[in-house]
């Protein structure tokens, strides 16, 4: 499969799973009483997808660019995509107290997200900015990932 | 810095290649990033990549006021861009890659456009370090358009002076190309590493002694570039 159909099929996982997870956040944010509404045993995988782009943008002929810049921004939204996983996997085990604090901690979170990839950003305007700034962004968001992962276990 | 019709097409072609993988380039390439105001994704464009946030409208305003193919329609885009959010709005970036693709117009601007961004400034940076030989214009364009100018935080790593400052101009490319390479190729993420085709073949090109560009092919990323 060559990279502009893996990232086809790539963006096609993340919005469907994407979809998904925020019609089931939606409903649980509806409910006045915490709750299951993700089945046990539905648990969605990116990490297939995530280690084939991962392939695709280091094998041996080095691709373009442009072809590079855009595996790095569709590994930065798989990443992304986990995280909003995770997050929701974790609000449904709160009460609404905690549920409330986690969304104040995950907005803060965000904000500072951007600020500290913007701040690894060393290019000024070249085309290696994206790939600077997407590769902070992937190792933030995979400390976060591995942090609420956490957390959701220890709520079991 | 003067360089022949040719050796400027070679600078160009070589870029194109390792940008795009094709020597003609990509005009109708529309790419998405989050690297735009406060990390919201935007629409990048073009041969080499200009951004919705950026200096997209006043690429998109040189179009229009050439009257090209896709000028009527794209005039009302340049009240949005860079105020409303376009990296959803397919008819506009559906126009953008029609305009690239069969308007050779848009493909002349683009030339244009970019010439002034990138290779005007590489090299009043080039003339004003005492740079004479078309690698030497080569390399310092490259970096203009891979990291936006000649990194200061790389050449703190190098010894070597610049031409107008008594250096010797073939001393600090090859540093310069070196300490570029190893950055990359020792970079913690892959992905980055991945770019070391760009400097590997200017080591190449300094290897055989091609500072006038006049040993052609020059291979790029494992593309033959012969004018």
């Amino acid at each position: 499969m060559n990279l502009n159909a893996t990232n086809n099929v790539l963006r096609r996982s993340i919005l469907a799973i994407c979809g998904f997870a925020g019609v089931w956040l939606l409903i649980a944010c509806s409910q006045s009483q915490p709750g299951l509404w993700i089945p046990e045993n539905w648990k969605p995988s990116l990490e297939q997808v995530r280690e084939q782009i991962d392939g695709l943008a280091n094998q041996a002929a080095p691709a373009s660019q442009q072809q590079l810049g855009q595996s790095s921004q569709n590994m930065a939204d798989v990443a992304d995509a986990q995280l909003f996983i995770s997050y929701i996997q974790l609000m449904q085990r709160l009460d609404q107290q905690q549920r409330a604090d986690l969304f104040k901690e995950q907005q803060a979170w965000l904000d500072a997200r951007n600020q500290q990839a913007s701040a690894a950003v060393i290019s000024k305007g070249g085309t290696l900015a994206p790939l600077e700034y997407n590769n902070a962004f992937i190792e933030i968001t995979e400390a976060r990932l591995k942090n609420l992962q956490q957390r959701g276990g220890n709520h079991r | 810095m003067k360089l022949s019709d040719q050796q400027k097409r070679l600078c160009e072609h070589v870029i194109n290649v390792f940008e795009s993988g094709s020597i003609e380039g990509d005009y109708a390439a529309i790419s998405i990033y989050a690297d735009g105001p406060n990390g919201i994704k935007q629409v990048t464009y073009g041969r080499s990549q200009t951004t919705e946030y950026g200096n997209l409208e006043e690429l998109i305003e040189m179009y229009v006021n050439s009257n090209g193919l896709y000028s009527a329609q794209l005039k009302p885009y340049l009240a949005k861009i860079g105020v409303t959010p376009l990296l959803d709005d397919a008819t506009f970036k559906q126009l953008l890659r029609d305009a690239a693709k069969k308007d050779p117009l848009m493909r002349k601007v683009q030339d244009e456009f970019f010439d002034k961004r990138y290779f005007q400034p590489a090299m009043a940076w080039a003339n004003a370090g005492g740079f004479t030989q078309p690698l030497s214009a080569l390399v310092i364009y490259d970096s203009f358009i891979h990291s936006g100018s000649i990194p200061d935080f790389l050449r703190k790593r190098f010894p070597a002076a610049l031409p107008v400052k008594n250096g010797v101009e073939k001393d600090w490319i090859k540093q310069y190309v070196d300490t570029r390479h190893e950055w990359l190729s020792q970079h913690s993420k892959k992905i980055l590493q991945a770019t070391i085709y760009r400097t590997q073949c200017f080591k190449n090109e300094i290897a055989r002694d091609n500072w006038a560009l006049a040993k052609i092919p020059i291979v790029a990323n494992g593309v033959n570039v012969v004018d």
